[in-house]
Formats: C-alpha cells, structure tokens, sequence
C-alpha cells in the first residue's frame, strides 16, 4: 500500500462522514440500539448537566459501532480544543475542532465498553500512561499503553471509528440498555483536550459531569463499572462524577441532528464451532504463504481458546474472554478476521494493529521500510530489525515506552519512543507510534483523509504496541501474523499463542533470545490460572 | 514483672546467662556460718541452735545434722541459741559504723582490748580492731569480759597483733593458743600483753630476779602443732568493702572464676559486679547469627525472563536467603539483683545485617528488572536505645511504677499475636500487690524499617500504637496468668516506596489512593497451667475504619475477631500440643465492612511458629503486589509489606486446627514437630483481587519439624536447623497454579519447602 494524498474533499469531512452513513443501506435498527428520542433525552440530560455548572459545551452520541447519532453545540462553546503541552512535540499544542473531540470521547465510551465492563475516558487515562497506576514511579506503562491511535479516521479496518482515535480525556462514557453497550456520549467544552494525570485526585471536571447526566437512563449495571475490574490487582477508575437528574432547555443546535442508532454492518458467522460475528470486508481469504484454510484454523484455535480463557476485565467473575482476532499477510493484508459476540470494539482495530505490528517487525526489511519512511531514528543498533528475530507486538511495546526497561525512572527512553524527562514523550508524543501516523491525521484535521495511516507499507491502520499480536511462520518462514485484542493483554497473548500453535516461530528466532542494554525482551507471557 | 515479657532472641539468652549467674552469685552471698570441730572439719551452716547438750544445723544445701555440742570448736556455744528460745535480745540495737564506711546493725557491741566484738541480730558474731571503728566513739562501747571461762577471748602480743582464740593454756613459760579453726600456737608469756599472765591457768613462771634471765633458746613447735604462721592467722569475719568482693574460693574443679572473655562465669562486663559505686552495672551483649533458609515459594517469572521462552507466568520459586547479622548491646543500670526493679537504666543496641536473597527468577527482587536475580543489602541500624528510670516504689516488695523511653521491644501478649515490635515509644509499667499485676501504658509514634533487614530507620512511619495491658498473675489457680488489653493504632495517610523499589503505602492493588486506618482491639489472654493441663489463649476483637480500603475503594468499617487456643500435656520429656487459631475473613469487600482480621504488626508463636512453613514464610500474592501473608505472621492479611505496608482488613482470613510436639531428647537437644490443617475463613476477597471466581478454602497442610541443639547447656550457642512445608490443598492451588492448554503454558500445583538453619552465638 502506498502513501497518496487524496483529493481534497469538497466538504469539511464530518459532514461527509454523515453524508456516506446516510447513504448505507437503511435497515430498521435492531432492538437493542438507541432510538432517535433516546438520543435527544442523552444529549439534553448532558446539556442541561453542562448549564448548571457553567460549561458551554458540544455533546457527541455515538451507537455501539462508533456511528454519529448527533453533535449538540450549546451556543458559545468553543469551537475548538486543544491539546495540552508543547507546540511541535507530536499533537501537542493542536488545535482540534471540539465537535470531533466530543464525538472521539463518545465512540471511546462506547468501544472500550462491553456487555462485562464499561470503561470511560477516565478509565483510558488510567491504562494508557507511562506508569501504571498512573504516577507511581517505576512501573512499567499501563496494560493498554498506546492504545489511544487506533480506530483512527485514517484505518483501512475500523469503519466508523474514532475519528481522532480513542480519547483519555474524562467525559466520555458509554451507554447501556439491559446490560448491552448500545453507544456512547461525549462532552468537550472546556477548551482542552487533555487527560487526568492524577487519578487519585477525585476530580469531577464539568465534562465528566455533564456526560454523566447524559448517561442517565442508559448508565451501565454497577458490577461492570470499570472500577470493579481489577487489573493484576488494580481497580481501574469509572468515573468519578455525579450529576443531577433532568433535563433542562438549553440554547444550541444540533449540528448533526439526532438519529437513531444504525444496524452493525457485522454478519453472524461461525469458527471453531463457536458463533462469531464476522466483518464481510474480511472474508477468510488465502495469503502469499497461508492457505484459507490454515487461516480459518489459526482463527478457530484462537477463538475455541478465547471461549475456555477467563476474562480479566469482564464481570461478573469467571466470564470467558470476548475479543477481536485477525490474521494478516506479510504484507498486512487482512487474511481474516473474527469477533466474539459482545466483544469490546475498540479491539477491531487493534487486533489488526497487533497483527500487523507483529508481522512488520519480524519482516527481513522492517528497518529499511522504517529508514525509508523517514524514520531511521528509531533504529538502534541493538535491535536488529531484519527478519532474523520473530517480535511480538509486546515486544514492540517494551522498546516502545518513555523508560528502558519500561517504567524505570532515570532510564533513556526505548528504541521507539521518546525521552521523558525533558517533556518530550507524552500520550500525545509517543515516538514512532505517532510519527507513524501524525501526517495523516494532520491531513484529516486539514479535511483531507487519506486511505493510510502511514506512509510505512504493512502497518496502513498504524501499530499498536502492547501485548497480543503473534507473528507466523511456516518452516522458519515469516508467513504473516496473528493479533487478538479486546481482554487482558495476556488473555490477548495467550489467545494469540493458542491461534499460532503450529505456526510458531522458531526458538531461536524469537525476540526472547535478544538482549537490548542488558534486558532480555519479552516474548508472549500468559496470564496466571488462564482457563474457566 | 511484663516486660520480662520482652523477648528478643538476645534478650532472652543475655537473660539467661545473667539470672545464671545471678544465682550463683546469690548462693554465695547467703547468711552463713562456719562451724569448726574438734577434728578440724568446717561445716557451712545456714541455721544453729542447741538441744540438750548436742547442736543442730542445716548445711547450705538443706541437709540437717545434730552432734554433740562438745565437739564443735567455735562458734562458742554460748553463741548458739538453745532451742525453741529467742536469742537474748539486745538492750539496744546499737549500729556499728566502721572508718571503711560499712555500717552494720548490731545487737551487742562490746570492747576487747584493741578489738571490738560485735554480735549481729542474728546472732552471727564478728570482731574488727577498734581503731577501724568509726562510730560508736570507743569509750562508749563497754568492755567485755575479762576472760570468758570457756569463750573465746582475744590474744594480744607485745607486738601489737591480737587475733581470737577460743582458749589459753601454760605450759611452763609458754603459752599455748587454741584458735577457732583449730590450730594450735605456741609463744614465750614473755610476749604475751593480754590477758594478763596470772589469768592464763597452768602458767609457770620463774621466780622475777633482778637480773635479766640469760636468753633462753626457743623451743622447737610442738609436734601435735603446725607451725605457727609467720603473721597471726585469719580471723573468722574480714570485713570487706562490699559484698560484690567475694569472690568464689580456690576450689579447683568446683568453682569457674570469671574471665572477661567468658560471659557465663561472673564477669564485670556481664552485670555481676558494679562498675561504679555498689550497684551500678554493665552489661554487654554480643550477637552473631546467620540463619539461611533454603525455599521454595510461588513465584512470576516476569516480563523480562531470566530464561528464554518463560512464557507461562509462574516461575520456578526455588530461594536461597541468608540474613547474617551483628549485634552489639550495652547496658548501664542501677539496681540489685534479680527481684529489684532498676533505679535506672540506659540501653543501646547497634545492629548491622547483610541479607542477601538468591532466586532463580527476575522481576522480584527489584523493581529494576535489571538488578538481575539475586539481591545483597547491608543494613546498619540503632535498633534499640532507651532509658528507663524508676518513678515510684508501690510497696515494700518491689512493686514500683517504671518508666521506659525510647527505641525499646515490646510485645503486648503472651505470644506476639497483635504488637510485636522494637520501635519509639514510652512506656510506663510495674506491678503491684507483690508482683500479682503487671500492667503497660504505652505510646509508640511508629519509625519506619529498613525493608530487607526489618531494622529501624530514623525516618517516621507515621504511624502511632497505644497499647493499655493488664496481667495477673495466679487467676483462678495458681499458674495462670490471664490478661486484658487495649491496643489502638493510627496509621496516616501516606505514601512510600521500599528500598527495592516498590510501593507499598498505599498497597499497590485496588484503588491506589493513601488512605488512613484507625484500629482499635479489645483483647483478652491467658497462659500457664491448670493442673498439668498447659493453656494459652488469646481472643481479640478490632474494629475501626478504614478511610479508602484498597479493595472496597471506599472507606468502611472494620470489624473483625480472633481467638486462638493451645493446649498441652506434658509427659516426663515430651509435650503434647494442640491448637486452633480462627481468624474472621470478608467475603464481600464492597459491603462497607471489612471483617478480616488483621493485626499491627504480629510476630506469632503460636501453631508451631518457626516450625511451621505457613507462620514462617512471607507468601507473594503473585500477579498482584501484596503478600498473602508476611513472614512471621499467622495472618493471610493481603498488604504489601509486613512493617511498611498498612493493615488490611479486607482478607479472607483464617482456620487452623493443629497439633504439635515437642521433645527434650537431651538436656541440649530439643525436638519440635508440628502438623496444622488450614482453611481461608472466606474468599470472596482473594476472588476480586485476583479476578478469579470460586476460589476454594482449602489451604492445605502445614507442616515442620526441627532441632533446637544447646551444645553448652545455655543460650550462648545454640543451633536451630529444621524443614518445613505445605502440601498444597484445592484453594492454595487455585492460586498458585495454572491449568493451561496452549504449549508453554500452565503450571502444577507447588511444592513448598523450607529449609533452614540458624547458627546463634551470643555473648
């Protein structure tokens, strides 16, 4: 795939996006999602929830599958948001039209969330930072590290998405009717697009407030709120706001006005002998050294682990795993793709991300299309980016934090981040994870999107880097990768591993044997007790 | 008196030694008289009187013996008491004063010649040359008798040197000297000042003549007489300067005199004898121990494996860890003996540890995966400095009302169950009604510990324990001690990381947020013996809040028990023990209770102690940062560290039923063995922490067993070796392993082992 602007869309691109929603095919939305009226109930619970505290706000509602259901700008919110930090370091400093940070807060509510836990905003703040728990030193970043640029406008796999990827900046939230995720509202007034860096500060930021109102009526049930999922032992926060019931008038309009929530563009399937929802823009197809058959059994395997695999972030306790599992080419082509019912959608994209990541890294030329890109600064020496060592996307992600090895105060940064002591790296200035993708959305910021996320053949939705993609080979081959997202990170290896068996690669090939200033890399690691 | 109760391991064998040798010391010392007869033989005796023309005594050792009263030398038998009557009582106690300072009360003082003679209330009679007589002035102490008919009278020479003999005989010029031990001397009368000669039956003295007597040779000693000595033999009675200066007698064989270097024998370094004055003391304590243990505990191999292609979590959890240690202890007091609480008192103990813990994993023993596998600290620490002074005397039997302060031991109970700790605080303690109650009022404002050696630091834990406890002695029976308490602990709201890197304030799981525990306990105890029944129990209740559980991430109330029971039989050299310890657990850590009982900071003796694997191990609640239990501990209490972590009372607590053994093979070897099945009180905490339904109750079985080897008979050297375990039961494992299909994956249930060996050796 290569790199090509597009032509300048006539139109700025939201209202485009609108406009080639309208025209899907116009099936009546299944029971489960919200109507019409539901959305105008969630947006005037929010605006009014915003009146009260004095913010003058836009408010996104998104379905379960990230399509916009309505922006409601309050009159004199801000048209724009910007990202906090220093101008010229990544997107910090960005200007960002506020609607599409509403609406990226919104569809993050409803990605991230499932039938067995509903995160937040708040809740990405807390798993994306360089610490986890967010500002306790020495520990290695959070589980979901980087997961911020993904289901970005630019992705080849995640339609609708994001728009600006997933958000970290409290006052998104997710919305439920009896116990299913049917979408997501998002709150963005107050100029910044931001993050919490210190979650135990019990903050309640008006956004957050007035999402919260929005929510009422759809909130989801207490036992799968975020902070009743622990994490290696770690709650994760929810929210921490409270609102007041009802609505209010509120003067405003809708800039895309309210609808109800559209019919997912997934077909019910099956793998494994286990019922699956399948994307038809990915059918099980053969690749340059995999047959459709072995990427039918690589999904079946993964997908039959997945249903014997508990859940580490699903309640109630001892749920099977839920996630999103894909296999790609060498060449990042999608041979398939799978999702478990009533997995979290944000995994669509990163499982894709996973694969790819995993299936880049281990390829001969990784570090000469990465010198090629421009991007030769992230090529050490001590990590021979060559074909002769298999890496997992876990892998990528410890060399890809602000510490070597991850999390330790004092340390240079890893091969593919950034320093972080003198501000560099932030959420926002993650290294070779944005620069990867940072002209691309510039461009879509500018209206215009391309059909890639980089300029980097294999890597067209970007990478993703914590655990869970596995590359493949066949007779010490590379054959392409497999990448599962959606659970615990080592839920998400171990499904992966389960789906590779047979195609692993080598011993000695795996990034396992390496060692990068004294550290052994990681490979995949499974979780403790894994199975039901 | 309770804080004998305050038992470190040196503190108990420095303990020993001393009441050793206090009571060496004290055998010496008893009231004693010597009785000569006629033979020569000398009898210590403790007791005296006559009967009927005989004597009798009790000897030191208790023995009584009756003999004809003709046959005993000295005392004089006017001196013995007749059966059944009162010693003539004194007209007055006078009090002798002598120039060296000692004052003695004395029932008859009376003068003779250049000696005084003094008889004291108990009849003992002793005589000092007057011009060493301080007080009374001379001439108001009477003169004695001239010349007893059949008592003892005092030999003065011309030379000057008088000395006590019982009887005086002539034998032509001659005088023959009987004294009191039995020897017999000879001197010209010419040399004879007192008594006068005419008094000296048997005396035949030449006619006086003008002229001087040609010189007569002396004659050779008589045959049935050792030679006279060259100076005039001991007198019975030498006054001395204190009673600290008797040293033991040339006794080959029977007596050790002490040496410097030898702390078991009477040593001026181990408080036997004064430094200054007559009761100030020293005492000096040294410590060498290295107990290493050999272990095997469940462990995560990491991220960063040590090993390639670790992918499956758990590790292999084999251990070496050793923690040799130093220790230097003075002690400067004033006081008596064994029974008398000290005037005063100042303590210092310096402690310096190298532990070094050897594992076959990453990632545990530093946060920095770099720092490899093994880790070696040295830790220097004050560990103990207090004064303590004695504020007021209760009674007439030692009952006083003493104050401690500073970095001191305390444990709270009879076995360490809720505080057990050596840190800052102020103490007041005593006993009353003759020892019956013993009683503590303390304050501790809490230092934090050095993580791996558990030293003190000079930083503030910010944590304060009050501790109010009463015991008395011979409740119900005599042998049975029961006791009240009150314990309240604050621990603020902070924040700290350890010396490896980790946090553990707040605990690293659930809502990581500082939060403050206030806990308070009601408590009741008892230990000894109900017949030949031996029973030790304990029950605590504690309730409280916690401001921001970690696991309920809210606040909520604490309310939580604990009781625990032991019973034992002793057989001749075996003891017989059973025992059962319950500690409430929560199963539902969001209902704003939290009913798992947690102490402040226990160190248990209780179900085995160190020979048991579950009380002596620290287990990792591996994939999360907290301990199922720190070591020491009973406790299956969830923090992050035993001292810096905070208590957590959210923990699925605890059951045991358990029995044990113990067996005296030797006089220096000692058998334990111990058997405890143990079951977690609820598990619905361990389910949310660790994300996993239907975690089961069972724990498994405990078991060790073990030597304890005295190889001196006594606490300067002892060795401790033994092997303990778990046989892992359905709820440990459901921890601790893993059933896993895909290759690399999956992990058996653990064999945990511990083996362990202690080498102490104190001076």
């Amino acid at each position: 795939m290569t790199w090509s602007r597009p032509e300048r869309l006539p139109r700025r691109w939201p209202i485009g996006l609108l406009a080639a929603a309208l025209l899907l095919p116009c099936a009546s939305a299944p029971a489960q999602s919200l109507t019409a009226d539901e959305v105008r109930r969630v947006v005037s619970q929010a605006a009014a929830q915003a009146q009260r505290d004095g913010l003058r706000a836009h408010v996104a509602v998104v379905d379960a599958e990230g399509n916009l259901l309505a922006i409601f700008s309050m009159d004199g919110a801000p048209a724009q948001s910007v990202i906090p930090g220093t101008p010229g370091q990544g997107l910090e400093g960005t200007a960002l039209p506020a609607t599409l940070a509403a609406q990226a807060k919104a569809a993050s509510g409803a990605f991230l969330s499932s039938g067995g836990n509903a995160f937040s905003t708040r809740t990405a703040s807390f798993i994306v930072q360089e610490h986890f728990p967010p500002g306790t030193q020495d520990t290695p970043g959070g589980p979901l590290f980087g997961v911020q640029f993904s289901s970005l406008v630019c992705t080849d796999v995640k339609q609708p998405n994001g728009v600006l990827g997933l958000s970290a900046d409290p006052g998104g939230l997710p919305l439920y009717r009896n116990g299913r995720v049917v979408g997501g509202v998002g709150v963005e007034g107050d100029g910044r697009y931001a993050l919490d860096l210190d979650p135990s500060d019990r903050d309640q930021p008006a956004e957050e407030r007035a999402a919260t109102a929005g929510q009422a009526g759809f909130a989801p049930p207490d036992l799968i709120r975020a902070e009743n999922i622990l994490a290696d032992g770690i709650a994760i926060p929810y929210n921490n706001s409270t609102a007041e019931a009802g609505g209010a008038t509120v003067a405003g309009r809708y800039v895309v006005e309210p609808r109800g929530g559209l019919p997912s563009a997934f077909v019910s399937g099956e793998l494994g002998g286990l019922a699956v929802r399948l994307d038809p823009r990915f059918p099980v197809r053969a690749g340059s050294a995999l047959s459709a058959d072995e990427v039918r059994g690589i999904l079946s395997n993964a997908v039959r682990q997945a249903a014997r695999t508990r859940g580490a972030i699903r309640q109630p306790l001892g749920s099977a795993a839920k996630v999103s599992y894909a296999v790609v080419d060498v060449d990042g082509r999608v041979l398939g793709f799978a999702q478990d019912v009533d997995a979290p959608n944000f995994g669509i994209d990163v499982s894709v991300q996973k694969a790819r990541t995993a299936a880049f890294f281990s390829a001969a030329d990784a570090g000469a299309r990465l010198r090629a890109a421009g991007l030769a600064a992230y090529l050490p020496g001590d990590v021979p980016l060559d074909g002769r060592y298999a890496f997992t996307s876990r892998a990528v992600g410890f060399l890809a934090q602000p510490f070597f090895p991850p999390g330790i105060g004092g340390t240079d940064p890893g091969a593919f981040s950034l320093p972080f002591g003198n501000g560099d790296w932030s959420v926002f200035n993650t290294g070779l994870q944005l620069d990867l993708v940072e002209d691309a959305l510039r461009s879509a910021l500018a209206g215009v999107v391309p059909s890639s996320c980089t300029r980097v053949p294999g890597l067209a939705n970007g990478i993703t880097i914590f655990p869970g993609g596995v590359p493949l080979y066949k007779g010490g081959r590379l054959v392409g990768a497999v990448g599962v997202s959606g659970d615990g990170v080592d839920q998400d290896d171990l499904i992966a591993s389960a789906g590779a068996a047979g195609f692993d690669a080598p011993d000695d090939k795996r990034c396992d044997q390496l060692f990068v200033r004294g550290v052994r890399l990681p490979y995949v690691k499974f979780p403790r007790h894994p199975e039901l | 008196m309770a804080s004998h109760r305050i038992v470190t391991k040196t503190a108990a064998s420095t303990g020993l030694v001393f009441a050793l040798l206090l009571g060496l010391a004290s055998l010496a010392l008893a009231d004693e008289i010597v009785v000569v007869l006629k033979g020569g033989q000398r009898l210590t005796v403790t007791q005296l009187e006559r009967r009927a023309g005989k004597v009798r005594g009790r000897t030191v050792k208790g023995e009584v013996f009756e003999i004809e009263a003709d046959l005993i030398v000295s005392p004089p038998l006017d001196q013995i008491p007749e059966a059944g009557t009162a010693p003539a009582a004194p007209a007055a106690p006078d009090t002798l004063v002598l120039k060296s300072g000692q004052r003695y009360t004395v029932a008859r003082l009376e003068r003779r010649g250049e000696r005084v003679r003094a008889q004291l209330a108990d009849g003992r009679v002793f005589e000092v040359a007057a011009d060493q007589v301080a007080a009374p002035p001379l001439d108001q102490i009477p003169a004695g008798r001239a010349a007893p008919a059949a008592g003892g009278t005092t030999l003065v020479l011309k030379s000057g040197q008088s000395f006590p003999v019982v009887k005086l005989e002539g034998r032509g010029e001659r005088v023959r000297a009987f004294t009191a031990d039995g020897k017999v001397y000879e001197f010209a009368a010419a040399d004879v000042a007192a008594p006068p000669l005419d008094q000296i039956p048997g005396l035949q003295l030449p006619a006086p003549t003008p002229t001087p007597a040609p010189p007569t040779p002396v004659p050779a000693p008589l045959p049935v007489a050792p030679a006279p000595p060259a100076g005039p033999p001991v007198p019975d009675f030498v006054p001395i300067p204190d009673r600290w200066q008797i040293a033991y007698p040339d006794y080959p064989g029977r007596y050790t005199r002490g040496r410097l270097l030898d702390p078991y024998n009477q040593n001026v370094l181990k408080g036997d004898r004064p430094v200054a004055g007559q009761s100030v003391f020293m005492v000096l304590t040294g410590t060498l121990e290295a107990p290493t243990e050999l272990r095997s505990l469940p462990i995560g191999s990491g991220v960063s494996t040590a090993n390639p292609a670790e992918l499956e979590f758990f590790g292999d959890g084999s251990q070496t860890f050793t923690t040799p240690r130093a220790s230097l202890s003075l002690e400067l007091f004033q006081g008596q003996t064994a029974f008398r609480p000290k005037t005063w008192a100042l303590k210092a103990t310096g402690v310096a540890n190298l532990n070094y813990l050897r594992l076959r994993e990453n990632n545990n023993v530093d946060v920095d995966v770099r720092e490899g596998r093994s880790r070696e600290r040295h830790d220097i620490a004050l560990e103990e400095a207090f004064g303590e002074v004695k504020l007021l005397d209760l009674s007439h039997r030692f009952d006083t009302l003493s104050l401690r302060a500073g970095l001191q031991p305390f444990v709270s109970d009879f076995r360490g169950l809720v505080f057990a700790d050596v840190n800052l605080g102020a103490r007041l303690f005593g006993n009353l009604h003759a020892n019956r109650w013993q009683y503590n009022a303390a304050f501790f404002d809490l230092l934090e510990k050095q993580t791996n050696s558990e030293l003190n630091t000079f930083e503030k834990r910010e944590q304060q324990v009050i501790v109010a406890n009463v015991f008395r002695q011979d409740t119900f029976r005599p042998g049975y001690t029961t006791s009240f308490s009150f314990h309240h602990s604050k621990d603020d709201a902070t924040r700290h990381f350890d010396a490896n890197g980790f946090l553990v304030r707040p605990a690293r799981v659930g809502a990581v947020r500082p939060h403050e525990v206030t806990s308070t306990y009601l408590g009741w105890a008892g230990d000894g013996h109900l017949g030949r029944l031996n029973l030790s129990h304990a029950a605590y209740y504690v309730f409280g809040t916690d401001e921001d559980n970690p696991l309920a991430r809210e606040g909520n109330d604490i309310s939580a028990g604990f009781g625990a029971l032991e019973l034992s039989l002793d057989r001749d050299w075996a003891r017989f023990k059973v025992s059962g310890v319950f500690a409430s657990g929560d199963d539902d850590a969001g209902d704003g209770q939290a009913h798992g009982f947690d102490s402040i900071y226990d160190r248990a003796n209780f179900a085995g102690g160190d020979f048991s694997f579950w009380t002596r191990s620290g287990i990792p609640l591996t994939q999360t940062s907290v301990l199922l239990k720190t070591p020491g501990s009973l406790l299956p209490s969830l923090r992050s560290n035993k001292f810096e972590g905070q208590q957590s009372f959210v923990n699925p607590g605890l059951v045991l039923v358990g029995a044990g053994l113990d067996l005296d093979l030797t006089p220096k070897l000692r058998f334990a063995a111990n058997l405890n099945y143990i079951r977690f009180h609820k598990t619905g905490a361990l389910e949310l922490l660790l994300f996993q339904p239907a975690i089961r109750k069972t724990v498994g079985l405990d078991y060790g067993a073990g030597f304890t080897w005295r190889p001196l008979l006594n606490e300067n050297v002892v060795v401790t070796a033994g092997f303990t375990g778990l046989v892992s039961g359905a709820g440990f494992d459901d921890l601790y392993s893993s059933s896993c299909s895909v290759p690399g994956c999956g992990s058996g249930p653990k064999n945990l082992r511990n083996a362990f060996l202690n080498l102490k050796l104190t001076y």
